[in-house]
């Protein structure tokens, strides 16, 4: 234990010996784990992105020829936006007249202040939507609860805000009963969720990816509010009115219906003895299929990251292997004067677990600092990156693992150092 | 205590191969001070390498104190060069960033001894060779001379019973080289230890019991003497008893 002591204070004397050696490997280390645990957070929220699940939620995919190429043109390819929302008329006479429930949604850039706080009026996403989603799409609620039939009927100005969006107007705290400004009009808060909405949400089959829904009001107030969809991307032009795009054929609503599984084919033939068009009824299953997350690609991405630390590594153990040579007369001393090799590899060693250990530190911060920066611009989604201590584990200690492991190569050359080669004389 | 037959080193780059010790036959009585001389590329530094066994060689025999050091494992070679061997550089070879002390105890952290005896040992040799009041400071605080006593000092610390020695004045003024000598002097002749030194300089060398000249890595005799014998074989010594140094004015 003596020994260990002493090789512990003679490592930390030469790594302060050589200060700008020791900080070039420590911020080696912490830059590459760090990149990687910000890369790792980032596959981490999509893969821990929770998606609610339903056996019963079956999107109805409209297989309409006058539309499809279109659309197709747009966007090659892309399986959930080919034809699978309905247009205003369709929606209307399957809600009315479909035996199970339906839920549709569609998005739009909203006009909104916050009443108590006067804040500036700002544009942000929302959406209208039936409130069988809710229900369909189980999601927690902070505080309150989802609108009911009756105020979706009775076209009541009711509002579901995000977490995001709580937190920006009302700090997180419980909001329900609060008023915001949504196109001019008081809504009432009547409920906050509780998590933050998942990456590619089902129930959003014309979109993804994108900002979160900042809140969600009911679909029956699209005509009196007579905001458009957010995106154009179903052949709808938006010189032309809200009330043209309702009485148009155009599609911008997303559909579910709510059936058992067993049921869906009948569902499907009534679907189609309704709207007059041949349609697909696909289970909530065929969607995760075809939209795995996370998302083809992430893992390549995160591998991808993960060698970044390795580089790290590799450049830790350049700099230790340089110091090393650097420090060959003063290895051959210690050898002359009865440094047995496994000593000097232990001492080596100890010096790579010292600096593994400062980079383990020091990626903390580092991390933290780059989880803020991506949060604060949110580059493709506002879901933020979570600095959580599993994240703190998984980087950190691949961090020390790589970094001992670095110290590996130049503590093994430290220790079959020729003390003659070096000692230019005896 | 040194005794070598037929000793053959040879040192290979690539396909280039240097014969640094062909033949050499020499040895060393225990007690003995030997001054190894000869021009440079002669052989001197492989044989000290190889007789302080910090270096393999390729051909010949080689017993220190009896034993037969080619069978040695790499374990034990390093712990003989611990216990029986003290090194002398001749550029110091001081560690930088530890102090005096440090620097002195080195080898006995290395044997593994307990701190008290480590303390007591590096106190007395310090106190033996002045260097007690220097016992803090860096080796560059200190001057070449001091710098000197601080090696022959580690080199003393652990008692060893052959002290190799590689121009010990080279880098010192005629004032501190002469005082090395005379220590080194003490430590032969009051102690008994066996002192090998490289020196270029005739006249430091002529204060050995015996000059030893090397040529392309066999011993000569430039007068034509067939034997390498010892003359003065003496007992080993219990503890050392050097010549007192007054500590430097200014110290602390």
């Amino acid at each position: 234990m003596e020994m260990l002591a002493y090789h512990c204070r003679l490592a930390l004397r030469s790594l302060r010996r050589d200060l700008s050696f020791s900080l070039a490997m420590v911020c080696c280390l912490a830059l590459s784990s760090s990149i990687w645990g910000g890369a790792l957070a980032h596959y981490l929220r999509l893969h821990e992105s929770h998606r609610p699940w339903s056996h019963q939620a079956f999107a109805i995919d409209a297989q309409r020829g006058d539309t499809q190429a279109a659309i197709k043109a747009m966007l090659p390819g892309d399986w959930r936006r080919q034809n699978i929302v309905l247009n205003w008329s369709e929606y209307a006479k399957l809600k009315h007249a479909l035996a199970c429930p339906i839920g549709g949604n569609y998005r739009a850039d909203f006009l909104v202040q916050d009443q108590a706080h006067q804040l500036v009026m700002a544009r942000m996403p929302g959406r209208f939507t039936d409130g069988l989603l809710f229900s369909l799409f189980p999601r927690r609620f902070a505080w309150g609860h989802p609108w009911s039939a009756a105020d979706e009927q009775a076209q009541r100005p009711v509002v579901v805000l995000s977490r995001v969006l709580n937190q920006q107007l009302f700090g997180g705290a419980n909001s329900v009963g609060r008023s915001l400004n949504i196109e001019g009009r008081a809504f009432r808060v009547v409920g906050v969720l509780a998590d933050h909405q998942p990456y590619l949400p089902p129930w959003d089959l014309a979109a993804g990816g994108a900002d979160q829904d900042r809140f969600m009001i009911p679909l029956t107030l699209a005509p009196v509010l007579a905001v458009p969809p957010e995106y154009e991307t179903h052949g709808y032009a938006r010189t032309r009115s809200f009330e043209a795009l309702l009485a148009s054929p155009k599609p911008f609503i997303a559909t579910w219906v709510q059936t058992p599984s067993a049921q869906a084919v009948r569902v499907q033939t009534q679907i189609e003895a309704l709207i007059g068009t041949h349609v697909l009824v696909r289970p909530l299953a065929e969607h995760r299929r075809n939209y795995p997350l996370p998302p083809q690609g992430a893992e390549f991405f995160t591998v991808l990251c993960a060698l970044v630390i390795l580089v790290g590594g590799f450049s830790m153990t350049r700099l230790l292997f340089a110091k090393s040579v650097a420090r060959q007369k003063e290895i051959g001393v210690h050898r002359a004067l009865g440094a047995s090799r496994a000593s000097l590899f232990v001492r080596t060693m100890i010096e790579a677990a010292m600096v593994a250990l400062a980079g383990a530190i020091l990626t903390v911060p580092l991390l933290q600092l780059l989880l803020w920066f991506f949060n604060a611009r949110h580059l493709t989604n506002d879901v933020p990156l979570a600095f959580t201590n599993s994240l703190l584990l998984a980087a950190t200690l691949p961090a020390f693992v790589v970094g001992l492991a670095a110290g590996l190569y130049p503590a093994w050359r430290v220790a079959h150092t020729r003390p003659t080669l070096y000692l230019a004389r005896v | 205590m040194i005794h070598m037959q037929h000793m053959k080193k040879v040192y290979r780059a690539g396909l280039i191969e240097t014969e640094a010790l062909a033949d050499l036959s020499l040895h060393v009585a225990t007690g003995e001070f030997v001054a190894i001389m000869g021009p440079s590329g002669s052989g001197k530094t492989t044989f000290l390498n190889v007789a302080g066994l910090l270096d393999t060689f390729d051909g010949g025999t080689f017993t220190l104190e009896g034993q037969d050091v080619r069978s040695f494992t790499d374990r034990e070679r390093t712990r003989l060069r611990n216990e029986k061997i003290g090194f002398i550089f001749q550029s110091f070879n001081l560690i930088p960033d530890l102090d005096v002390f440090d620097n002195v105890e080195v080898p006995l952290r290395y044997r593994g001894l307990p701190a008290r005896e480590r303390a007591q040992r590096v106190e007395k040799i310090l106190v033996e060779l002045g260097l007690v009041a220097r016992m803090r400071h860096l080796p560059s605080q200190l001057s070449g001379g001091q710098q000197q006593r601080v090696a022959i000092a580690r080199a003393l610390v652990g008692q060893p019973k052959l002290l190799l020695a590689d121009e010990p004045t080279g880098n010192l003024d005629s004032v501190s080289a002469r005082r090395i000598l005379e220590l080194l002097e003490t430590i032969n002749t009051k102690e008994g230890m066996t002192v090998v030194m490289v020196t270029h300089d005739q006249e430091i060398a002529a204060r050995a019991h015996r000059r030893v000249h090397v040529l392309d890595g066999r011993v000569i005799d430039p007068r034509n003497q067939p034997a390498y014998t010892s003359t003065s074989d003496t007992a080993s010594p219990s503890h050392l008893a050097l010549p007192t140094f007054e500590p430097e004015p200014g110290a602390r």
